[in-house]
């Protein structure tokens, strides 16, 4: 029976103990000390059986698949860790991205509040601008007076509301008020002859009021024409302190005859209640 | 004496006889245990994985041999090609599993670079706006 035995170990130990090699080598003892520690035990028992014996040949065949199944089972696990450090990456990388997001999301919400409040300070100013001008229109309503007499209406202007003092050109408030006597004229017939009289108070030089009342009268003329109201038909007259309405003692009395008064005459329509009440309406 | 000799004799010629005709008994629960391992293997997909479709087939070979050694009264012989069988079955199913694994985390590495780059991407994009 020894006299059988070879002297040479089997073929298959010595790749099972190759096998064995590689796996200790790789990754197998750190992550499947185990697998590799039984097929070291069947290694070590092929190696005491007989050389060449059927039972160094059957545990070699072993241990060589033990050996590969500990380098798979390390294989694993290390692909495992992997995947799981690319999870916590993506993880990461996603957080990163959201945090990005989020950042984009603030700074839009930062800047979506600022405009808001800009505009919000825009429409304040606006309201606050429309209000300014609904009170100069109703102090306008108040000093913009609207007569019916035989044979025409009188509309009559506060020269202070419109002018400044001494000067001929119109202030921006008068012409807000200027443009509904324009549209009120543009309602009524186009046969209607329109008279634009510039009145002072008795304060200053006979021509330099009479001068001053005729400069208003045209700026009055120039800018109806310039809101579409027919230029043929109107005339501007310059009437100084000729034709005063109240006494020029007072401060009132002198506030009252400074004005600009728009006689509307003629026409077929000749009811000057109509066209009163029609620019009244306007106004 | 010769009748307590004679029965002596022929108890020992019994146990002899006994001895002699002793056989391995059919390794049913090994042949069961490597079916299993099989069956196990071919779950993981083993038989679509290259490397442990080859230790598959020897895992299945091996059952068929074992098969045909229990019917002809070699189990000694079965049983040790059913332990073969065994590791064959059990290297095919890690393999398979090793093979799901890189898949995993390959498909895990390539979600990263994808993201890293959308993520560059945005960075590049919000720096040149900014």
């Amino acid at each position: 029976m020894s006299g059988c035995a070879s002297s040479q170990p089997s073929p298959k130990f010595t790749e099972a103990q190759r096998t064995y090699e590689v796996a200790a080598q790789g990754k197998a003892g750190e992550f499947a000390p185990d697998l590799l520690l039984e097929s070291k035990k069947l290694l070590d028992e092929a190696e005491a059986a007989p050389n060449g014996s059927k039972k160094q040949i059957h545990l070699a065949y072993l241990a060589d698949r033990q050996a590969r199944l500990a380098a798979s089972s390390a294989a694993s696990e290390d692909y495992q860790n992997q995947a799981n450090n690319a999870h916590a990456k993506y993880v990461s990388g996603l957080e990163q991205k959201s945090n990005s997001a989020s950042e984009q999301l603030d700074a839009s919400q930062s800047r979506l509040t600022e405009k808001t409040a800009a505009l919000s300070a825009s429409e304040g100013a606006r309201k606050e601008a429309e209000l300014r001008e609904q009170a100069a229109l109703a102090s306008l309503d108040k000093l913009a007076q609207v007569k019916e007499e035989a044979n025409e209406t009188v509309i009559t202007l506060s020269g202070s509301v419109l002018f400044e003092t001494n000067k001929a050109k119109l202030l921006p408030i008068a012409e807000s008020s200027l443009v509904k006597v324009a549209n009120a004229i543009k309602t009524m017939g186009e046969e209607k002859e329109i008279v634009i009289e510039g009145h002072t108070d008795d304060r200053g030089a006979l021509d330099m009021n009479k001068q001053l009342s005729q400069e208003r009268a045209e700026s009055v003329l120039a800018f109806l024409a310039g809101q579409g109201v027919d230029r043929s038909r109107m005339k501007a007259e310059g009437k100084g302190e000729s034709d005063p309405v109240a006494s020029n003692d007072s401060p009132e009395g002198r506030a009252n005859n400074r004005r600009v008064e728009l006689h509307i005459s003629g026409g077929s329509d000749s009811n000057s209640a109509k066209t009163a009440s029609a620019v009244r309406t306007s106004l | 004496m010769n009748r307590r000799l004679t029965g002596g004799l022929a108890l020992s010629v019994i146990m002899i006889s006994t001895v002699g005709c002793a056989q391995t008994p059919p390794p049913h629960s090994a042949l069961t245990d490597a079916q299993a391992r099989v069956s196990a293997a071919e779950a993981k997909g083993a038989q679509q994985v290259p490397t442990a479709s080859l230790y598959l087939k020897m895992a299945q070979d091996g059952i068929e041999t074992a098969r045909a050694l229990m019917a002809e009264d070699k189990n000694k012989r079965a049983a040790m090609v059913l332990q073969r069988a065994q590791k064959d079955a059990e290297l095919a199913a890690s393999l398979a599993n090793e093979d799901l694994m890189k898949r995993k985390a390959n498909e895990q590495i390539e979600h990263v670079k994808s993201l890293q780059q959308t993520n560059n991407a945005r960075l590049v994009g919000s720096a040149s706006h900014g």
